[in-house]
C-alpha cells in the first residue's frame, strides 16, 4: 500500500507502510533526557542484570513513540491520532531491529480508521501490540 | 527533591489526587523529543507547531516514574493508553493531574494503574494517558 491517506482507497486488511528502527544505547540516553524517564534498567547494565533482566532494555514508551511515528508518516498532515492503546509483551534491546506494523481493522463513520498495531523484533516476536484510532480529514 | 515512597503510601493514594504539575511546551522540548525518536520528517514541522502525540506520553509521567524509582522494586512498564482530544502546540502550558487509579499485588509483583490528565492554559482537556506500572520485588 502506498504512503497515502485517501480515505476512499483504504480498505479493511490494508497494511500501512511499516517503519524499521534500530535503537542504540545512545538513543536510549537521548530518550531518557527527552522524556525524563531515568529508570536505570535503560542505561545501567549492572543494575539491569541485578534486577533479573538480560541487559539494558529499550523504554516501552520509546517503542510506542516508534508506532506513533509510523502512524503519522502514514496519515500525514491531514490526519491525527485520536487514541492509542498498547501492551508491552516482550523486551526490546539496543541492537535489535524493530519493525512497526499497522493493519486497518475497521473503517468508521466520520473518517475514523481503527488499526491493529505492533512492534516486532528481528526474530518475528511481537514485543508491543495494540490498537490505534486515527481520524483522517480528506485527501492529503 | 524526589519524595521517598513506599507501596503502602501508594495504597493510601488510590483514587486520591496525587500530583499536579505544570509544563510549558517549549520548542526545544519538541525538538529534543523528535531527535530522541529519530523522527526527522519535515512534515511534522509544517504542522503549525503541533507537538507529536507521543510527546504527551511523557508529560507528567517523568515525575511519576521518578517517584516510583525511589522504591526498592524494579519498575517495569505494562501498558500505555493515550487519548488525544485537542492538538497541543508549542507555547501551550499544560497542567497535568496524576492519580493512582488502582493498585493490586500478586507477590512478587505489584500492578499500579496510573491516570494522567492534561489540560491546556484554557482549561481544556487535551489528553488523557493511562499507564500500567509493574513493580517487581524479590519473591
Amino acid at each position: 500500500m502506498s504512503n497515502q491517506t485517501d480515505l476512499d482507497k483504504i480498505a479493511v486488511g490494508d497494511e500501512i507502510p511499516s517503519l524499521e528502527k534500530h535503537p542504540t544505547t545512545q538513543q536510549l540516553v537521548m530518550w531518557a533526557g527527552a522524556s525524563g524517564d531515568y529508570n536505570p534498567i535503560h542505561y545501567d547494565k549492572d543494575f539491569a542484570l541485578a534486577r533479573g533482566l538480560p541487559g539494558v532494555v529499550v523504554h516501552g514508551q520509546l517503542s510506542t513513540a516508534f508506532i506513533c511515528q509510523m502512524l503519522s508518516d502514514w496519515y500525514g498532515r491531514k490526519g491525527s491520532l485520536t487514541k492509542l492503546n498498547v501492551s508491552y509483551k516482550g523486551l526490546n534491546f539496543p541492537g535489535d531491529t524493530l519493525t512497526c506494523r499497522g493493519i486497518v481493522r475497521e473503517k468508521l463513520d466520520g473518517g475514523f480508521i481503527a488499526l491493529d498495531v505492533r512492534v516486532e523484533n528481528q526474530r518475528g516476536e511481537k514485543t508491543v501490540t495494540g490498537t490505534a484510532l486515527v481520524k483522517l480529514r480528506g485527501r492529503d | 527533591m524526589i519524595q521517598q515512597l513506599t507501596i503502602d503510601d501508594l495504597k493510601q493514594l488510590v483514587g486520591q489526587p496525587w500530583l499536579t504539575l505544570t509544563y510549558p511546551i517549549e520548542a526545544g522540548l519538541g525538538r529534543r523529543f523528535a531527535e530522541a525518536v529519530g523522527d526527522d520528517d519535515p512534515r511534522r514541522a509544517a504542522k503549525k507547531d503541533e507537538v507529536p502525540p507521543a510527546l504527551l506520553l511523557t508529560i507528567g509521567f517523568e515525575r511519576v516514574i521518578s517517584m516510583l524509582l525511589s522504591l526498592p522494586e524494579a519498575v517495569l512498564h505494562g501498558s500505555t493508553e493515550l487519548e488525544c482530544f485537542e492538538p497541543v502546540k508549542i507555547g501551550d502550558v499544560l497542567t497535568v493531574t496524576a492519580r493512582v487509579a488502582a493498585l493490586r499485588e500478586r507477590v512478587p509483583l505489584t500492578f499500579i494503574n496510573l491516570e494522567l490528565e492534561q489540560h491546556n492554559q484554557k482549561g481544556v482537556l487535551v489528553a488523557r494517558c493511562k499507564q500500567l506500572a509493574i513493580l517487581r520485588g524479590k519473591a
